[in-house]
């Protein structure tokens, strides 16, 4: 096995236990969110990014998830570790009964079966209003305690711990996978899965496993997610946070674990950037726009309310660009950049050098 | 050593309309170098296909070590002993060459999820050897060199002899070379005639597609002949050459002058 890389995991505790330290509670909350869609995401690296296998129905399992747990611990009193055990199981049960008939076939019906599902989970939720709370979603599910502490009590900066801790623990083992006899199995289905399956690797049940094991992943995020906020609604089980996922795992480099993780948190906060500069207001505004536009502050106020509910049409965006420009990820993208970059330096330098000495 | 390894019997297969397989039998003694030739077309790699378990046949039976395969997926046929090339090499993209050998390794070895995750002491060494082996068989087709370059920037004779490699590290008891020599010039020829000898002399059968005479003249113990999916000639090489059938429609004229 090759030897753990532990310097990532140096970075990031020195970067996380500083904001835990300085960081304001509002940005610790986005980060905490953050790093429970890292948990998602980790699952969907192995699953698209390592084994090829595109699912457009993960927010689907979130939901699952954290519905369970919260029907469970609300309506039926179960403590939170049965709602945890059942969210896990249910979301892993469901995922083995989509994935047994999908994945026996070679090419992309895992997507299209996971679309289909991921709108069904959807309009379930939805609909069946006295089971889920239909479009109020539901609300008031127990928070997490571990050790007799509250962990979403002081503004949820213990919550903040745990949820990285959990993220770090994930890393560390989907790293070991990758590194290993199954990791290669799923990098050989991705590879070419006719030759996989020559070289003796059973890939159906690989396939199947991974994508089971992605789901529960996902399950055990939305649990986190609901006893959290206390609060979850049918958005959790959006197509849209689905492509977001891909999104994530895209950008990040598609196989690559790290690059996965830094692309969640940074879409992840995009949002939140956005609406940051949807709090402009029309008259902020420059003069030379009013000018150039001719248009008055009302109908400028308009157009940015427009472009404010354009977030889908950046994510598309993002991955247009990121799949041509910088098909290898944000990681090793940006490294490769800077790389080119220093050379480019260099080479201008020694023509300098040269010109000086001539 | 004269046991017979492989025994297929009245083997079709049916495409639609088209019968790429009519009929076949033939058998393959262990410890032989035994060769398919026949026009394009004649159904050489859908006979492969067939053994190695990529699709199942439509008639016919197919007994390995007297149990019938011909209704096993393929990783099960791996797993009994029987590993095969492919005619346009199929690597795995994104992963090094002895990366490529290692995934061979796979159906003799045991390592799950949990296991990897948790680094148990039984997958740590099991992982070493997975790894020393690879590198073995790297060094006994000659590419112990090349172990940690991306499988697809090797050059295109370094790819096929990586995929005997990987085929080899399933440790197989017959081995399925579909067009080893196509595309390789005269010394890779010529080296990967030596590599199907050298694997011959470990105990490991070799079943052949070739276009090559030469080649498959010199390292064969045995040829069949194929021609629009049925038999057309079968014996040594030397019966197979001189047979006026088999010279008409396939080796042609100039090839006994030769």
């Amino acid at each position: 096995m090759d030897r753990f890389d532990w310097k990532p995991f140096a970075v990031l505790s020195v970067l996380l236990g500083y904001l835990f330290v300085f960081g304001k509670l509002y940005t610790l909350m986005l980060l905490t969110r953050a790093g429970m869609y890292c948990i998602v995401t980790i699952g969907m690296c192995l699953l698209v990014g390592y084994a090829g296998q595109v699912s457009i129905g993960h927010a689907a399992f979130y939901a699952i998830g954290g519905y369970t747990s919260a029907i469970l611990t609300i309506r039926y009193g179960v403590p939170l570790w049965g709602g945890l055990v059942c969210a896990v199981a249910l979301s892993c049960a469901v995922a083995f009964l989509i994935g047994i008939p999908t994945l026996r076939l070679r090419g992309h019906y895992l997507a299209m079966a996971t679309l289909g599902f991921g709108v069904i989970v959807y309009s379930l939720i939805h609909s069946s209003i006295e089971f889920t709370g239909g479009s109020s979603g539901i609300s008031g599910a127990p928070p997490l305690t571990l050790f007799g502490t509250n962990l979403a009590e002081d503004g949820g900066i213990f919550y903040f711990l745990f949820v990285w801790i959990n993220v770090a623990v994930f890393m560390l083992l989907a790293g070991n996978i990758i590194r290993s006899r199954p990791g290669r199995a799923l990098m050989s289905i991705h590879g070419n899965e006719e030759a996989a399956n020559a070289a003796g690797v059973n890939t159906s049940a690989f396939k199947l496993k991974v994508f089971v094991l992605s789901a529960g992943m996902a399950a055990y995020a939305g649990f986190l997610y609901v006893h959290y906020d206390g609060f979850i609604g049918a958005n959790s089980a959006e197509l849209m946070l689905s492509v977001i996922f891909v999104a994530m795992v895209a950008v990040g480099g598609m196989a690559n674990l790290w690059g996965t993780l830094c692309a969640t948190v940074l879409l992840s906060l995009l949002p939140e950037f956005l609406r940051r500069t949807q709090k402009v207001k029309a008259a902020d505004l420059p003069d030379f726009i009013h000018n150039s536009l001719g248009l008055s502050d009302t109908q400028i106020f308009k157009l940015i309310q427009k472009f404010q509910e354009l977030d889908v049409l950046i994510y598309g965006l993002i991955i247009i660009v990121f799949m041509i420009f910088m098909p290898q990820g944000i990681f090793t993208g940006t490294a490769d950049m800077f790389r080119t970059l220093a050379r480019r330096v260099r080479a201008v330098r020694g023509k300098r050098r040269v010109s000086d000495a001539s | 050593m004269s046991d017979t390894l492989l025994d297929v019997r009245d083997l079709g297969k049916r495409f639609g309309g088209l019968q790429a397989v009519d009929g076949v039998s033939f058998q393959v003694r262990s410890g032989h170098v035994k060769s398919i030739i026949g026009p394009n077309g004649a159904g050489k790699t859908t006979i492969f296909n067939m053994v190695a378990g990529a699709f199942p046949p439509s008639a016919g039976s197919i007994m390995f070590q007297g149990r019938d395969i011909a209704s096993m997926p393929s990783h099960e046929i791996t797993r009994l002993g029987i590993a095969r090339t492919f005619q346009n090499v199929k690597l795995f993209r994104g992963m090094s060459a002895i990366q490529n050998v290692m995934v061979g390794r796979h159906c003799r070895t045991r390592t799950g999820f949990l296991g990897a995750a948790l680094r148990m002491p039984h997958a740590i060494s099991e992982e070493r050897r997975i790894r020393a082996a690879a590198l073995e068989h790297l060094e006994f087709v000659g590419l112990s060199d090349i172990a940690a370059t991306d499988a697809h920037s090797l050059a295109f004779g370094q790819q096929k002899t990586l995929e005997i490699a990987r085929a080899l590290a399933t440790e197989p008891k017959l081995l399925l070379l579909d067009e080893p020599a196509a595309g390789l010039n005269t010394r890779e020829t010529e080296e990967i005639a030596q590599l199907i000898c050298r694997i011959r002399d470990t105990g490991v059968t070799v079943l052949l597609v070739e276009h090559d005479m030469s080649l498959v003249m010199n390292i064969s113990d045995e040829v069949m002949v194929l021609d629009f999916g049925s038999k057309l000639a079968e014996g040594l090489p030397r019966e197979v050459q001189n047979d006026p059938e088999v010279i008409r429609v396939y080796l042609g004229a100039e090839y006994v002058a030769e």
